[in-house]
């Protein structure tokens, strides 16, 4: 197991939800057995690129990590491409390429490190934190209401769709290995307590309102599930087999040679 | 007998000007002539007057015109003072009646010129003030003639008039009815109704003097600045292309995403750049493709590109700005911005290309470098290029493009990491003060070998003691070029190829005059200048410009605007 780690030093802050994604896709990658790429933007989430040894792996520019990503696989569609970044990275200024990749639905799997918080400049309001919520270091609450990045996922075309745990390692591997073995753009929304910035959406308040699903919601229930917010369901909301965009620029290839 | 005419074919934007002014061009280049043709129009898809301004000869564009080919009033009123005395102008009989208070697609601007000058008269009455050679013709006439012949509806081919006085004005110039009809059975797939139109229009001239036009047994090949790019690219090997649309720039990958290469129109100029980036990585050959706008959105992944060592060629097809500008119009306003784009002391190669020619040249040597050196490179280039086509001898053709086993790369050592962040040299993050200055040393040095590497960094034309030194860089090169031998004082003329590293210019001689379609950037960098002759109205520099620019200096004027151009 350990081959895979790189030998730098981890930085993140003690009680980290971080460490758990890590661990957890250390573990789907060596179950997977795939050659890979990360690719991250910026923010501590996306140091993780330095911490596994990926074959191409990047360390890009804040809300970037999708469009690198993209270029990698369409390059070297053999490898395994994973984003990794956080709400504000992807959710925030890297919204559009967000969006983008769910209407091709190429073949990247994406993580989203979601804390509802800008870590690394010191607890801003991120992407996905409720309105009027005031965190400790805000000097007022939040005047942004949160996107609901399942139902933006969903409305995007993305055809691998679920949200996980940061703390509950096992079950987050799992979640990783069934989007790596999906075909498309895949998103899982991994909710993760930060224990230096987040003083609301803490391990004790996520672990009173995470629940699993049993199973894949029926499509009459899909909207009922995405939009629930007492209670927060977790695992797959949606799978869709589709063309890849890789298998589309394939064919409008061919086609347009014929 | 040396050929040098000036013509513009020109009408409104969808009437089937464009295919007008290429059978134009086609025709020259199958007489065996050098021809220019460069494209003027408006950010418009009908019904905006646009123009084909050819020169035939030489391969830069001059004013006053020799003909002009103008089938609607606008155009007619557009190049009035561009016309040279005893001009040619080949019109339509029903133009006369049209003043310019009932043309409403015609600008306030131009019409309150016209005004001034005229007053709200019917261009019959202000044609008469100017000693031209009119050849009206009635060109509903024809096209009903047409109609009833080919029985269909004139709807459905009016759009052959422009052929017919197209097809007039070749004729009256010297082209003969074989050529013409050649090229317009080239321009079309289904020919017929036009080369019938062409018939019926030169019936009525039959019995017109003509000039003439000796045939010169010369094999050309004529081609689109975007077109060269492109097919340099595909030749140079490009493996991966990103691109957001933009004018005047989409052309060009528009020609590489009909071939097998992978083209990517992505979300934004951000992405563009992001994936082609992300293919280089994984050892693409890589290029994207915007115009000034998007290229501001670009600069922070150019900044990303230098850190993290990746491999890119940009082009940049420049267009007047500041801001959106004038999308379809030409200008040179990025050179500064192109330079020192990126944020932290971001060292990236800008290289500038003079012509067609060098532009070809300049995609291989874009891609060597910045494979060799692990850099960005930006390939500068404008509007004036993209859009204008040019013909080129069929065997220096063959040489321009077999230049692939010319790139050398070398096998650099790549990082197991990509890493925006400040990093040691296998990637990895690092803050220490003696590894960042290490690396910060590592890029000047290479910054320096890629100073060194570029040999040509700029190119001396004309006469040792020169009278007035040109300097210039870019697609003002053949105006320059053309200009300086039509004067009888020596002069000399220094085209900047490479401005980032910029060079070191010795050959300074005599009074030093700086030629540029900006507000006087190169002027600014090479700061002893005597005279700085700037174009600010966007459209190209032509060869009299120079002429009047070099005299401007010897005069000793310090500032020289030219204004030429519809």
């Amino acid at each position: 197991m350990k081959e895979l780690r790189t030998d730098a030093w981890v930085q993140w802050c003690p009680g980290c939800g971080n460490y758990g994604i890590l661990s957890a896709l250390q573990k789907a990658l060596i179950d997977i057995n795939r050659d890979f790429s990360i690719v991250g933007g910026i923010g501590c989430s996306s140091r993780i690129v330095y911490y596994l040894k990926g074959s191409f792996n990047v360390h890009t520019l804040h809300g970037r990590a999708i469009p690198v990503a993209s270029g990698i696989k369409l390059s070297k569609p053999e490898l395994l491409v994973i984003v990794s970044g956080g709400d504000g990275d992807i959710l925030g200024i890297g919204a559009g390429h967000f969006l983008a990749l769910g209407r091709r639905n190429l073949d990247l799997k994406v993580f989203i490190h979601d804390n509802a918080v800008y870590g690394l400049t010191k607890g801003q309001a991120g992407p996905t934190l409720p309105l009027n919520v005031k965190l400790k270091a805000m000097p007022y609450a939040n005047v942004h209401d949160a996107i609901n990045p399942i139902l933006l996922a969903f409305v995007s075309g993305y055809t691998f769709i679920a949200r996980a745990y940061a703390y509950h390692i096992r079950e987050l591997k799992e979640i990783m290995k069934e989007a790596m073995k999906h075909r498309g753009a895949a998103v899982v929304d991994i909710l993760q307590p930060c224990t230096t910035y987040n003083d609301l959406m803490t391990r004790e308040w996520f672990e009173e309102r995470i629940y699993y699903m049993d199973s894949i919601p029926d499509r009459s229930k899909l909207f009922e599930k995405m939009l629930e917010k007492e209670k927060i369901p977790l695992g797959i909301f949606f799978k869709e087999e589709k063309e890849t965009f890789e298998e589309r620029l394939k064919k409008a290839k061919l086609y347009k040679q014929s | 007998m040396k050929v040098d005419l000036s013509l513009a074919v020109a009408g409104p934007q969808g009437s089937g000007i464009e295919s007008a002014g290429q059978i134009a061009i086609r025709a020259f280049a199958m007489k065996g002539y050098d021809v220019f043709g460069s494209r003027e129009y408006h950010s418009n898809i009908v019904g905006a007057h646009s123009y084909y301004h050819i020169r035939v000869g030489k391969k830069s564009l001059k004013l006053p015109l020799d003909s002009l080919i103008a089938l609607d009033a606008e155009s007619v009123f557009t190049h009035l003072e561009n016309l040279k005395k005893d001009a040619l102008l080949i019109c339509d009989l029903k133009s006369f009646e049209k003043k310019p208070s009932n043309i409403p697609s015609m600008s306030k601007a131009l019409k309150n010129r016209i005004l001034n000058a005229y007053g709200d008269s019917k261009l019959e009455e202000v044609l008469k003030k100017k000693d031209l050679r009119i050849v009206a013709l009635n060109l509903k006439e024809m096209i009903v003639k047409l109609s009833d012949e080919l029985k269909k509806p004139i709807s459905s081919i009016s759009r052959a008039i422009n052929v017919m006085g197209l097809s007039v004005g070749l004729y009256l110039i010297g082209v003969g009815e074989k050529t013409i009809e050649q090229s317009i059975r080239r321009q079309f797939p289904n020919p017929e109704d036009n080369v019938r139109a062409m018939k019926i229009a030169l019936e009525k001239v039959s019995k017109i003097e003509r000039g003439y036009l000796p045939e010169i047994k010369k094999k050309k090949i004529l081609l689109s600045g975007s077109e060269a790019v492109a097919t340099a690219k595909i030749k140079a090997g490009l493996e991966f292309m990103s691109y957001y649309p933009i004018t005047p720039a989409t052309d060009e990958p528009l020609f590489i995403e009909n071939t097998e290469i992978i083209t990517v129109q992505a979300e934004d100029e951000i992405a563009a750049i992001g994936m082609a980036l992300g293919a280089s990585i994984c050892g693409s050959r890589v290029s994207v493709s915007t115009s000034g706008p998007g290229f501001s959105l670009m600069n922070e992944m150019i900044s990303f590109a230098v850190q993290a060592e990746i491999p890119i060629v940009i082009t940049l097809w420049m267009r007047a700005g500041p801001s959106t500008g004038i999308a379809t119009r030409t200008g040179q306003q990025d050179l500064l911005h192109t330079i020192f784009s990126g944020h932290g002391d971001c060292q990236k190669v800008v290289i500038a290309s003079g012509n067609h020619e060098e532009a070809i040249k300049d995609v291989f040597l874009s891609f060597e470098i910045s494979e060799r050196f692990r850099v960005p490179v930006i390939h500068l280039l404008d509007k004036y290029l993209a859009s204008s086509i040019v013909s080129i001898d069929s065997l220096e053709i063959e040489n321009l493009f077999n230049r692939k086993n010319k790139i050398i790369t070398k096998n650099f050592s790549v990082p197991q990491i990509f890493s925006g962040l400040e990093h040691d040299e296998m990637g990895f993050v690092t803050e220490d003060p003696i590894e960042r200055e290490k690396m910060m040393l590592k890029r000047i040095e290479k910054f320096k070998k890629i100073d060194e590497f570029l040999k040509e960094k700029y190119k001396v034309y004309g006469e040792e003691n020169a009278e007035v030194t040109i300097v210039s860089f870019g697609s003002t090169k053949n105006a320059i070029i053309d200009a300086i031998q039509q004067i009888d004082i020596p002069v000399k003329f220094i085209q900047i190829r490479v401005l980032s590293p910029f060079p070191r210019i010795k050959e300074l001689e005599g009074k030093v005059l700086c030629i540029e379609s900006n507000s006087g950037q190169l002027a600014f960098l090479l700061r002893n200048v005597d005279t700085v002759a700037r174009k600010l109205n966007a459209r190209p520099i032509y060869e009299n410009e120079v002429v009047k620019a070099i005299k401007a200096t010897l005069e000793g004027q310090k500032e020289v605007i030219l204004s030429e151009g519809a």
